[in-house]
């Protein structure tokens, strides 16, 4: 048995639009340890969320397809399960926290009822059983009275409260990979500093995996052990977490860091990328982020650029090639 | 919840007043009834005689206010034909009339929930498709032609069921198919859509997401949200039912309120159209009543405040 | 990609580019199989309702008593004849022209009275909005059919009659949508700009408002047709409508009715004729709502 949980290798997946077939990831491989948090940072449209979906088989079914790649769980494909194997997986073995806690819960359940649901599916148990393990849960990812919250519906809690809830509908079966999609974004500050450290507690209690997708590089500071940067749909930097604060070396990424918010540059104005992330079927050939590049030079518009290896630090830029030759494609 | 019931009574009591005047007017400015009654060639005199004694020769807003102070009190005054009371007949009516639209609610529900769940299910399958293009036509079918085509299939080919008249349950078969003809296809087409909605929102890639079979996300949580909106749509549509149910009592000679509303214009027996126009007015903003409370009250999010 | 540019650069292209987007049109209605079939079921309809004396294998009129109700294919009446004597066939095909004169003329005084109040009601806000909408909420809370029926038989029957009673039951649908359409633009910020440029609110009216409704009216409008067919229809099979002898196909319906029990063709393709009308209609309908306007297509 390796250590490792999941790899995603080369996925490629294809959207089909009403003008036509779309990539929106190209050649996305990283790999991700047991009891490892992996951050996964992008802007938006930049395919964090979809790959993450892929990995839960939740694309939609007649829209999108995985054209190239592979995704090992367990050692297994899980690109090639039918729907009812897949279905053993979700929520069981992996599970997922969706961003918009407003939306993402059904409005006409009451908590007991939503919560009961991957119970019911994985677990073999009777219904006082059933309610006993809800209830704990709830109380473990700190939501008082939890005895009441069971018969209330989504509506009649706050923000915070209900992503609580989301966690402990992904937690009940002690999953072994957790799927975070920008869990706090749509969150007051103050509530996503308590959710944060929940789920850092919770980590570290159960030696879950984490797949922690966010655009907040402050949120991968407090949360990661490594990172992927994505950008429109392709893998351009990896890194562990320190070494990407201190050394990044996609000019995607240096932007990204110099682009936040940081005590002593409050006074002075905030640096940001120009340009917007190219879509889909805007990738022509070259570097995709060569238009906002500040470094950009002939090569860029013309060659894509491999990955450049760095000892574990990756980079896909054509900057790294004099120094380092190119060792993938 | 008191203050909205409040002002839903309010608009009850506008609406049958409205309804009321408009259709007053309407009538009195169209002609003089007192013709009707007497032979063309009737003398002068004579129908001067008539309308003083039917009071058509006052002042029109003489006869509109005293209209209104009799309907308040439930006085329709007497039918110009028969002499009987006008409310008590249109009245005597209604039961069957209700017969007839909640008999055909509940078959298109039964027919039409299902089929358009498993058209949302089957989104885009030959079977979707099918069921899709069937309501289209069904839309497009006059359901007093439809009642005609029923009748000469059923009582005067097959001689099966009778066509006309009321009383029995096989008397209550064609009519009832023929009402529900056009709610079925309206509520196959919303069912389906309305499923198709809720599908595709972020609370039940949640269920799948906590491992939840497909058929548990259509039958289970699906469906209970889409009901809210088709319950709503349902309640309503009885109203519509009511409305339908004057062109198929017609065809079926089906005795409800339907029937004598058409024959007292045939007649231009004002006083039971206005009855009739007052009752089905009251039942219309009672349903349309109804409708709303009951979608606050499948709504949890307006239920539990 | 550059001759894109060079197009829209060019002011004299612009007859050019009109062509091409009726072109495109009509590309789009060629995709999809229910538009084209909508499409050619108006297209038949109209041809009948113009030629349709010509087209007429008999005198539609024309009543010879030894010949009638004769089933369907014997004498060369193709779809039999009717009580008098008449041939169906001519009686449905000189009907088409009732129909669509009633549906056209209908959706255009509906359109027109529903627009208006709509377009008051939206630009103006105010009283008058509360005012105009209570009317509709009122009136929206009364069956249509029966509505149509009551004053008809009020009105008396005949052709025109029968329009303004479909009319008078029909504006408040197209006043509802106008309304909030005219709501929605006031938002849009062209709006807002010629507001606060001064622009006259007149000419805000005439200039932004109007032309950016034409849309949803025309979609509104064709999707009510066929409801106004099948409503006019009803109240003539109640013999409310178009009189006999003109031949129209509710009327042939009620007529019809007395025979049912021996001669089936009497019913059976007046009422073929106004199914595949509306179906016809509502297709062509659906697309052109689903092509003009996708956001409609929730509704």
């Amino acid at each position: 048995m390796s250590d490792i949980l999941l790899e995603i290798k080369d996925l490629g997946i294809q959207f089909n639009t009403g003008k036509g077939p779309i990539q929106p990831i190209r050649g996305v491989s990283f790999s991700l340890k047991s009891g490892e948090t992996l951050g996964v940072v992008g802007e938006s449209g930049s395919g964090k969320s979809v790959t993450s979906l892929a990995v839960m088989g939740l694309l939609p079914e007649k829209k999108s397809k995985i054209v190239s790649g592979s995704i090992h769980f367990n050692d297994e494909d899980i690109t090639k399960l039918s729907e009812k194997q897949y279905r053993k997986l979700r929520g069981n073995e992996m599970s997922m926290i969706f961003q918009e806690p407003m939306t993402s819960l059904n409005p006409v359940f009451t908590i007991g009822e939503l919560l009961s649901e991957p119970l019911k599916q994985h677990k073999k148990m009777s219904k006082k059983e059933r309610k006993e393990a809800i209830i704990n849960v709830l109380k473990q990812v700190g939501i008082p009275r939890a005895e009441q919250i069971i018969n209330e519906y989504p509506h009649q809690l706050s923000g915070g409260m209900r992503q609580r809830v989301m966690i402990s509908l992904a937690l009940l079966c002690e999953p072994k990979l957790l799927i975070c999609d920008e869990p706090t974004t749509a969150l007051d500050v103050t509530i996503q500093a308590q959710i944060l450290e929940l789920m850092k507690e919770i980590k570290a209690e159960k030696n879950m995996s984490l797949l922690f997708i966010t655009h907040d590089l402050g949120v991968v500071a407090e949360m990661c052990d490594r990172v992927v940067v994505m950008y429109a749909g392709e893998i351009v930097e990896v890194a562990e977490i320190n070494e990407l604060f201190d050394q990044p070396l996609h000019p995607y990424t240096q932007g990204l860091i110099h682009s936040r918010p940081t005590n002593n540059s409050r006074k002075s104005a905030l640096y940001s990328i120009k340009g917007q992330v190219p879509r889909p079927e805007e990738i022509g050939i070259g570097c995709t982020f060569a238009n906002r590049c500040p470094h950009a030079f002939e090569k860029c518009l013309k060659e894509t650029p491999p990955i450049f290896e760095k000892g574990d630090h990756l980079s896909k830029c054509w900057l790294q090639d004099s120094k380092r030759q190119a060792v993938m494609k | 919840m008191l203050d909205f019931i409040v002002k839903r009574l309010l608009q009850v009591v506008l609406v049958v007043f409205l309804a009321l005047t408009v259709v007053f007017f309407l009538i009195r400015l169209s002609g003089d009834p007192t013709t009707l009654f007497l032979p063309p060639d009737a003398p002068r005199e004579q129908i001067e005689e008539y309308r003083e004694l039917l009071g058509f020769n006052r002042p029109l807003y003489v006869q509109y206010g005293d209209f209104m102070f009799n309907a308040v009190q439930g006085d329709f005054g007497q039918s110009l034909r028969s002499g009987e009371d006008a409310l008590s007949l249109v009245l005597q009516r209604m039961p069957a009339t209700f017969q007839l639209a909640i008999s055909a609610l509940f078959l298109s529900i039964i027919i039409a929930i299902p089929l358009g769940v498993l058209s949302a299910y089957k989104r885009n399958t030959f079977f979707d498709k099918a069921s899709v293009g069937i309501t289209v036509i069904g839309q497009a079918i006059p359901n007093f032609w439809f009642g005609l085509i029923l009748i000469y299939i059923f009582a005067a080919q097959l001689q099966l069921l009778p066509s006309s008249g009321g009383g029995s349950l096989s008397h209550l078969v064609l009519p009832v198919i023929t009402l529900a003809l056009y709610s079925v296809s309206r509520f196959v087409r919303f069912t389906r859509s309305a499923m198709l909605d809720v599908l595709s929102k972020d609370y039940i890639r949640t269920s799948r997401a906590a491992g939840a079979p497909t058929s548990r996300l259509i039958m289970k949580y699906a469906l209970k949200n889409s009901l809210i909106p088709i319950i709503t749509l349902v309640a309503l549509d009885l109203g519509v039912l009511l409305g339908g149910a004057v062109i198929t009592e017609a065809v079926f000679s089906w005795p409800g309120v339907g029937r004598l509303l058409h024959q007292s214009l045939m007649n231009r027996d004002f006083p039971i159209v206005l009855a009739g126009v007052f009752i089905i007015a009251i039942i219309y903003a009672v349903i349309n009543f109804i409708a709303d409370i009951l979608y606050a009250y499948v709504n949890p999010q307006i239920r539990v405040k | 990609m550059e001759t894109g540019t060079v197009t829209t650069a060019n002011p004299l292209n612009v007859k050019a580019k009109k062509e091409s987007k009726s072109k495109e049109i009509a590309r789009k209605l060629l995709r999809s199989w229910t538009g084209v079939i909508g499409f050619s079921l108006i297209i038949l309809l109209l041809i009948l309702s113009i030629f349709g004396e010509v087209i007429a294998p008999f005198d539609p009129m024309d009543a010879q008593l030894r010949d009638r109700l004769l089933p369907p294919l014997t004498d060369g009446h193709l779809l039999g004849t009717d009580q008098l004597g008449r041939d169906i066939l001519s009686r449905v095909i000189v009907g088409a022209r009732v129909s669509v004169v009633i549906g056209l003329s209908t959706v255009l005084l509906a359109g027109l009275i529903g627009t208006i109040v709509g377009v008051i009601a939206g630009y103006y806000r105010g009283w008058i909005d509360i005012v105009l909408m209570r009317i509709v909420d009122v009136q929206l809370s009364f069956p249509f059919i029966l509505l149509v029926l009551v004053i008809s038989a009020v009105l008396g029957a005949g052709l025109t009659n029968i329009v303004i009673s479909l009319a008078l039951a029909g504006w408040v649908i197209f006043a509802r949508v106008i309304r909030s359409e005219v709501l929605a633009l006031r938002e849009k910020e062209f709006i807002t700009a010629a507001i606060a440029t001064g622009v006259p609110k007149l000419q805000i009216l005439v200039r932004h408002i109007l032309p950016n409704i034409f849309t949803p009216i025309i979609i509104l409008g064709s999707l009510q047709i066929g409801t106004y067919i099948i409503a006019e229809a009803s109240v003539s099979f109640l013999g409310f409508g178009v009189q006999p002898p003109t031949a129209a196909w509710g009327n042939m319906l009620d007529e019809g009715k007395d025979y049912i029990f021996n001669s089936w063709w009497l019913i059976t393709f007046p009422g073929i004729a106004i199914i595949l009308t509306a179906l016809g209609v509502n297709l062509f309908g659906d697309w052109l709502r689903d092509t003009l306007d996708p956001e409609l297509k929730g509704e």
